[in-house]
């Protein structure tokens, strides 16, 4: 039988696919309805363990045994919140999904609720996404009137109930312990772990966080089973399709869907169609803005035979199949699986520039490793690009980037300075020129190869 | 504006802020949603920010008498959100991203032109009263820069020609005709992969594919890449080749290693080219060799 090469964008492009009748027609709570009346909790969760289904929303962390983690008192609720924050910079995968096919997230949520007992599940989208909430309160109010959602769904006297909460524009409320004070009424800031979710989560109650991704592919797991499922992917423990994005100066952005495995390489040449104005490539951030960048010309160094990645030793670091571990291995992350990719006329230290101003902005200003060291990062960068930099100013990036490192709350700092360490050193001579030269080359700004497109002026 | 009110929470201004008797409906069917009243606040400021454009002393009042918390408590959540506005704003809200993956694609051209337009810099309303303008962090839309939102949609794909038809619609016919004129471009628009694409072919020239060799990629020490906590995005990094031992205690809140990168030593498993093609400065056609596979 020949293997799904879709399962999630399935039904993106059927007309009116956000609609009941649309999902539905095409395969929507099928699952749902077979997992409440035919089967266990406990086999649900199984299947999940089996299908080795890696987070989606950043970190990567098996899904199957975050939910293990859980162990409720009968007294106690249980809550499944779904984050779709979805704010890293280079990230929109998630929105794919609540825009265009909402029936599979709240079909997830229904399933996931019943594997981990839950009975309300919250989804939390950011802000700004008006229209994926506003496409995800009418799904939702659909499955209430088709009986999917409310005391009895399927017949099964398992009541769930599923409310979209929106965010106000605050990147930190994708970390989760942030996003459970923000759903709390509360402002956004992080909160010391342990106690993790599962044990004191939302409302002080047992709570699953998963991202959207997660929970939308879980209809899709027990649909082909746990092991299939698992096979899909192309790498040992960390099973399934998944949701490429590519950004940047490619010839076709967007969202693709490939197994778990496929190399940064055949992302931009063969699903993104290749480099925009065919220029070569200089860098490519591989997950989202707090993974460290990666460049085509450097190669994997590892010489010893029981090296994880000793497979791909002396190959461009693009040739290393993308998974949570081998990426892990290479000295980066898989993050959230969405590439920010750079032609050789952008100039790093403005590109790092850009990315340090995001952060100072986000930063939630609790912990003073991280409120401050933004800061820094961003006034000597401004120094750097405008002419007034030292050559110092690379250590001490360096050093203060080493100071902030797990001295916070939470990870937005390690964010911050884990890609940030991994710009000076992958580009080291470019912020060394930049001091040098009195400021940034000619002719070499980020938005050099599409300024002329944007304004219509390309020849 | 009344004179703003006292503490605790209880309006005093002969203006006190009121709902809409269906928005009043709306707030009481978002309390019943949550364990705690206090839950409801965000959403509860988002409803009364639909009907007042902001967030004005009265409406904070508001909002802490509605939910039963004190105003300082409303106030620390409206500052904290950039969504919330905390001043009087045009009658559409424009917000540009000039995060990387849209600066990429030239979203500094857009941010000049509508500042141009509008005669006011990021963080100013335009002189009729139309437009305030705002600078954007990433907004899910990397795909698709450069892109603008105004009030809650999304305009992607932009070109100055295209940005200028949008705001001429919204100028001239207001926010809710030009949103119906321009619907299909709210929803996610970017490309998937088209009906049938393939995977991508075998790869020759990668050493091994992965399925064939699956012992020699799984992870070398299970602890060490799946540590008994909840994730969070970015644990401090752990190459393999640094692999703690087996029996090494899970990664924490506080992640002990740190990459000493001074001396720039590698912290993955990955080596720069040699010295003469990396000291290539990042000028327009000064390519290496290597860099140029990155496009075959
Ligand atoms: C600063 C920061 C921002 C994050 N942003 C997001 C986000 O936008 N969406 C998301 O799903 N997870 C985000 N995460 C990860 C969450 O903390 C959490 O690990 C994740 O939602 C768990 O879901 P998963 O196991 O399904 O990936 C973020 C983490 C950090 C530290
Ligand atoms: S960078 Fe502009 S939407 Fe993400």
């Amino acid at each position: 039988m020949a293997e799904p090469q879709k399962l999630l964008t399935a039904r993106y492009d059927l007309p009116e696919s956000w609609t009941l009748a649309v999902a539905e027609k095409h395969g929507a709570y099928k699952i749902a309805r077979r997992a409440l009346t035919m089967m266990q909790p406990q086999q649900i969760k199984d299947e999940v363990k089996t299908a080795a289904i890696r987070g989606r929303g950043g970190a990567g962390f098996p899904a199957g045994m975050k939910w293990g983690f859980l162990a409720p008192k009968p007294t106690d609720q249980v809550y499944l919140v779904v984050n779709g924050d979805e704010s890293e910079p280079g990230t929109f995968k998630d929105r794919s999904i609540m825009e265009l096919d909402p029936h599979r997230l709240i079909e997830g949520c229904i399933v996931t609720c019943y594997a981990t007992g839950a009975h309300v599940a919250y989804i939390y989208v950011r802000g700004e996404l008006g229209f994926s909430i506003q496409r995800l309160e009418a799904a939702v109010e659909e499955a209430r009137k088709a009986g999917y959602l409310g005391e009895r769904p399927f017949g099964k006297a398992y009541p769930v109930q599923v409310h979209i909460h929106s965010g106000a524009g605050a990147y930190i409320c994708g970390e989760e312990t942030a996003l459970l004070n923000s759903l709390e009424g509360k402002r956004g800031e992080p909160r010391l772990k342990p106690p993790f979710p599962a044990i004191s989560g939302a409302f002080g109650m047992p709570t699953v966080v998963n991202n959207v991704e997660t929970i939308a592919s879980v209809p899709d797991i027990l649909e082909l089973g746990g092991e299939r499922w698992a096979k899909l992917g192309k790498l040992p423990g960390d099973g399934g399709l998944r949701l490429y994005g590519v950004s940047g100066h490619v010839k076709r952005p967007g969202i693709y869907e490939a197994p778990v495995g496929i190399t940064m390489r055949e992302l931009i040449d063969h699903y993104a169609g290749g480099m925009l104005n065919d220029r070569p490539l200089k860098a490519v951030i591989p997950g989202g803005s707090s993974t460290p960048v990666l460049r085509p010309d450097w190669k994997v160094d590892a010489p010893a035979a029981d090296h994880p990645l000793h497979a791909w030793h002396g190959q461009s670091e693009i040739d290393v199949p993308m998974g949570v571990d081998t990426y892990r291995a290479l000295g980066t992350m898989l993050g959230t699986c969405c590439a920010i990719v750079m032609d050789d006329s952008v100039n790093m230290v403005d590109v790092t520039r850009n990315l340090m101003r995001f952060y100072k902005h986000e930063s939630c200003g609790q912990c003073t490793p991280c409120r401050e060291g933004s800061g820094w990062f961003v006034d000597i960068l401004e120094n750097l690009c405008n002419g007034n930099g030292k050559v110092e100013d690379v250590e001490l990036i360096a050093s203060i980037a080493n100071n902030v490192m797990g001295n916070t709350i939470c990870a937005f700092a390690d964010g911050m300075a884990m890609p940030l360490l991994g710009l000076v050193r992958k580009f080291r001579e470019e912020f060394v020129a930049a001091a040098q030269a009195g400021g940034l080359p000619e002719g070499t700004r980020h938005d050099n190869p599409t300024r002329a497109l944007v304004e219509g002026k390309a020849a | 504006m009344g004179t703003y009110s006292g503490p605790l929470g209880k309006p005093e201004s002969t203006m006190a802020f009121a709902l809409t008797p269906e928005r009043e409906q709306q707030v009481d069917d978002i309390i019943t949603r949550y364990p705690t009243r206090r839950a409801a606040l965000i959403p509860v400021l988002w409803v009364c920010q639909k009907q007042n454009s902001w967030i004005s002393p009265e409406v904070i009042d508001y909002v802490a008498a509605r939910l039963e918390i004190s105003a300082a408590a409303v106030k620390g959540v409206v500052t904290f959100y950039t969504m919330f506005h905390e001043h009087e704003v045009g009658e559409n809200v424009v917000w540009v991203c000039r995060t990387l993956s849209c600066d990429l694609r030239g979203a500094k051209a857009v941010q000049e032109h509508l500042e141009e337009r509008f005669g006011c810099h990021a963080g100013g309303t335009s002189k009729n009263g139309k437009f305030s303008l705002f600078k954007a962090e990433c907004l899910a839309a990397c795909g698709q820069g450069p892109m603008i939102q105004v009030n809650d949609r999304y305009f992607e794909n932009l070109d100055l020609t295209k940005l200028d038809q949008i705001l001429d619609a919204y100028e001239k016919n207001g926010a809710e005709a030009a949103e119906k004129q321009f619907a299909d471009t709210a929803v996610y628009n970017g490309h998937v992969a088209p009906p049938g694409m393939e995977p991508p072919p075998a790869r020759p020239s990668v050493g091994a594919p992965a399925a064939q060799k699956p012992a020699s990629i799984a992870p070398p020490k299970p602890a060490s890449i799946a540590p008994p906590k909840p994730a969070s995005i970015a644990p401090p990094p752990k190459p393999a080749s640094v692999a703690p031992p087996a029996s090494a205690p899970p990664a924490a809140a506080r992640p002990a290693p740190k990459a000493t990168l001074v001396g720039m030593p590698a912290v993955g498993a990955s080596s720069p080219p040699p010295a003469d093609t990396a000291a290539a400065p990042a000028a327009e056609d000064t390519t290496t060799d290597d860099a140029k596979k990155g496009e075959e």
